[in-house]
């Protein structure tokens, strides 16, 4: 199922803050949809949040993780869970562009002629999940940037669009197995969040394991129509950023360049290059989409510290001391949202502000 | 005012505060370094006063305003307050959506006693401030001659300027000289002041004394003037008292006499004394010249002849007291000024004849009564018998030889130990080889022997003579 979701408007101003109950309806929808998610698969709540995130903000997600922690049945659960079509492509060194988004083929015509028509991939679909997406080759890999970017195919010279909205949900093995390709950086700047999925701890397994026959998640009892969907879609693009909320972005991401006026020196040692403008782009709409699943109507400074991490972990590209030192991206990154002031106000060093305890009225 | 608008308002006026104070603290240290310092150089090299120095409180006053200023620069702005407030309180953006949007029905509960409180880690600024005070103060308090000593260069002459500033300015208030004069003096004495320089003493100190003997004799004429002044007062003033006093019982002969004489004394006194000049009244002048004068006049002229006495006494005190004039001459003006009309007016009323008044009365004013030891200069000699050189013998006395001349500034060099025979240092060698030399013996050179070796070879051959010494043997 194809739905027209398309609220890629430019940014208006806005003059009031979304009403608290048009506001209600949506965190009912987002709520509804978590515990969907968190009842399919168990101890991941954390991760399901995030996921949503992603799909509010109509970015495409890595799932990055080991083998059998539940990647696959994540997606294949918020697809059916959002109610949309949803594809899966299981990369392998073989596959070709051609497998994913579609090849001109020759048939016949009732008329007897013969002409070339083109027979759709499986990326003409909502939900894509391109699993195991690091065992294509560089080119296949490739193929997708077109789709994740511009939500189109060109192919033979004719552009034809995906189905809106469109999401890629991949995943990859730890790019330290064999015979994985990693990711480019143009492909990796294109993904919206890198999502770690860890081991569930014992507790978690053991409910799994009393509960699940073969591991068979419940189906999800409670989809979300397209009327919702477009509901989500909608207010999401009525939570508002404040400026200095903006600014906080542009200096975090800035920051993470080297031999910048904020970098740390974590950043200055480390780090070959910083994060895109496009990572600002990114972290500005999860922080939007993260205050909605909070259900409030504008998005603060703790939105975007809980986005950080996982729009620049991937955008991050560390040089070898840090592979020497064994330093993380995520460490960097929580480096710089710990040192970072976030309402930058430029006082001098010795100049403290201590705040009084937190005194809720 | 909402709780969160009176909150953002408190924490920017902290903020502006605390940035004050620091901007304040620290523009406030260098200005009392550079304003001790300033203080420092201006009381070592120019002798500057501490009052002059004080215009540094106008920069106290600039460093507080300077600080207000950039205080008010630097304070952030009101959006960025409340955006740092929002994520101290975690409103979401609530807090900052306030100040573009209309937040609408959704609460922003932030209590007004949350304001933050600003603090200033500035103890090391205080510590820095604390040491430019002492500084300054330091520069303030140390005394000046601990100052002009760190400055070698400078001559101190400030207390001997001070002291002669004094003198002229007495001898401005005595009259004694001239505002035109007294003025260029005080400005000599400035530049003098300013010009002292310890690399050439004897200039300043020439100067000083240059002045010094300039007010000296100023005032050394101006003694004498008053001196005469007083003296001459003195006369006249005894002389009216007693004519007052015997007045009734001279004859009118001698008492016209007598008038003619008190009118000439005064008239003379009056021509080179102006103070007298301006305290007679003309009545009395007139008076006086045509002989007159009745008792109350007398009296009256009596009484202001005193004052001018005694104005010139003043003078003379002033003087004294000022180290201007040697105080012994004020005592014995002071005596010489003391008048016995009573005395007088007995003599006045004893006189025979008319003919021993002028007599009498050039007597009465001369100095010389006091005895033979005692007295002035000026007193009239009295002559007795010569003396007698007949049996008066001189006792004989050898005078010592004169000191020879040329010897005077003679200076000893050595003493030569031979005959004192000069012998040319070069003298050639005479004959040639074996020259006047015996068979086996004899030399290719005759040596010359100088005086002073020619004692030690004759003693050597003495000995040689005596058998003291054996010849040595031939090898």
């Amino acid at each position: 199922m194809t739905q027209n979701l398309d609220h890629t408007s430019g940014a208006v101003p806005q003059s009031a803050l979304l009403p608290p109950h048009e506001l209600a309806a949506a965190t009912e929808l987002i709520q509804r949809v978590l515990g969907q998610l968190d009842q399919t698969l168990l101890g991941r709540q954390q991760l399901h949040r995030m996921v949503l995130v992603g799909i509010l903000s109509r970015g495409h997600i890595l799932l990055e993780g080991l083998p059998g922690v539940g990647k696959t049945a994540l997606i294949k659960a918020l697809g059916q869970t959002l109610h949309l079509q949803f594809n899966r492509v299981q990369f392998t060194p073989d596959l070709m562009p051609s497998d994913i988004l579609g090849t001109h083929i020759l048939r016949e015509t009732p008329g007897g002629g013969r002409e070339m028509a083109f027979q759709t991939g499986p990326v003409f679909t909502n939900i894509l999940l391109a699993d195991e997406i690091n065992r294509a080759s560089p080119k296949t890999q490739s193929a997708l940037l077109e789709a994740m970017q511009e939500g189109s195919v060109t192919l033979l010279g004719q552009t034809r669009a995906l189905p809106r909205p469109f999401f890629v949900l991949a995943s990859q093995n730890p790019i330290e197995l064999e015979g994985t390709y990693p990711l480019p950086e143009a492909q990796l700047d294109r993904f919206l969040f890198k999502l770690t999925v860890s081991d569930v701890n014992v507790d978690v397994l053991t409910e799994i394991i009393a509960t699940r026959r073969r591991g068979e998640p419940p189906a999800p009892d409670k989809a979300l129509s397209a009327v919702d969907l477009d509901l989500l879609l909608a207010t999401m693009e009525r939570i508002y950023l404040p400026r200095p909320v903006c600014r906080y972005i542009s200096r975090l991401v800035a920051a993470t360049h080297p031999r910048t006026a904020e970098a740390t020196d974590e950043v200055n040692s480390y780090v070959t290059y910083g994060a895109s403008p496009r990572a600002a782009i990114a972290m500005a709409e999860a922080a939007r989409a993260h205050a909605l699943l909070e259900g409030r109507p504008s998005a603060g400074f703790e939105d975007v510290k809980a986005v950080a991490a996982p729009v620049m972990n991937h955008r991050l590209i560390l040089n070898y001391k840090a592979r020497f030192d064994q330093i993380s991206t995520l460490s960097i990154v929580q480096q710089l949202l710990d040192r970072l002031d976030e309402a930058g106000l430029k006082l001098p060093a010795d100049v403290i502000i201590q705040r009084p305890k937190k005194v809720r009225a | 005012m909402t709780d969160h608008q009176r909150v953002v308002a408190n924490t920017r006026a902290r903020i502006r505060t605390i940035l004050g104070l620091r901007t304040a603290v620290a523009v406030l240290s260098a200005w009392l370094l550079v304003w001790g310092t300033a203080v420092f150089v201006l009381r070592g090299t120019l002798l500057v006063s501490r009052e002059s120095l004080l215009w540094g409180l106008l920069g106290v006053v600039a460093a507080v305003v300077f600080g207000a200023v950039v205080a008010v620069r630097r304070c952030p702005s009101a959006d960025t307050v409340r955006a740092m407030l929002d994520g101290h309180w975690q409103c979401g953006g609530l807090l900052m959506a306030t100040g573009d949007v209309d937040t609408g029905d959704w609460p922003i509960n932030i209590p007004s006693a949350a304001t933050p409180s600003v603090h200033w880690q500035g103890g090391r600024q205080y510590g820095i401030l604390l040491c430019c005070t002492t500084f300054l103060l330091a520069s303030f308090l140390i005394p000046t001659r601990f100052l002009g000593e760190l400055a070698s260069h400078r001559l101190l002459v400030g207390a001997e300027v001070e002291k002669l500033a004094e003198k002229v300015q007495l001898l401005k208030e005595e009259k004694i000289l001239p505002p035109e004069r007294a003025k260029s003096l005080e400005m000599a004495l400035e530049q003098l002041q300013r010009d002292a320089s310890g690399s050439d003493p004897a200039k300043t100190w020439e100067a000083m004394d240059h002045l010094e003997q300039s007010i000296a004799q100023a005032s050394a004429e101006a003694a004498e003037d008053a001196a005469r002044d007083a003296e001459k007062a003195a006369r006249a003033e005894e002389l009216a008292a007693a004519l007052d006093k015997a007045q009734g019982q001279m004859s009118p002969n001698d008492l016209n006499e007598a008038m003619n004489v008190l009118a000439q004394d005064v008239k003379r006194a009056a021509d080179e004394d102006e103070l007298m000049a301006d305290t007679l009244s003309e009545e009395l002048k007139a008076a006086c010249e045509n002989g007159s004068l009745n008792a109350e006049q007398l009296t009256e002229l009596a009484h202001a002849l005193g004052m001018c006495k005694g104005c010139d006494l003043r003078r003379l005190q002033n003087l004294a007291a000022a180290r201007l004039i040697d105080p012994a001459l004020l005592e014995q003006m002071q005596a010489q000024c003391e008048i016995d009309p009573e005395g007088l007016a007995a003599m006045l009323s004893e006189l025979e004849d008319s003919s021993g008044l002028e007599d009498l009365l050039a007597k009465s004013g001369k100095p010389g009564r006091g005895g033979v030891d005692r007295g002035r200069g000026d007193a009239e000699m009295t002559w007795t018998d010569g003396t007698n050189r007949d049996d008066v013998d001189f006792r004989e006395k050898v005078l010592p030889p004169a000191v020879v001349a040329s010897l005077k500034d003679s200076r000893l060099q050595g003493i030569s130990v031979g005959d004192p025979t000069a012998a040319a240092a070069s003298e050639p060698s005479t004959g040639g080889s074996l020259d006047a030399s015996a068979a086996g013996r004899g030399s290719a050179r005759t040596q010359v022997i100088l005086p002073e070796h020619r004692k030690v070879i004759q003693r050597y051959f003495a000995r040689e003579a005596a058998g003291k010494i054996k010849a040595p043997a031939n090898p």
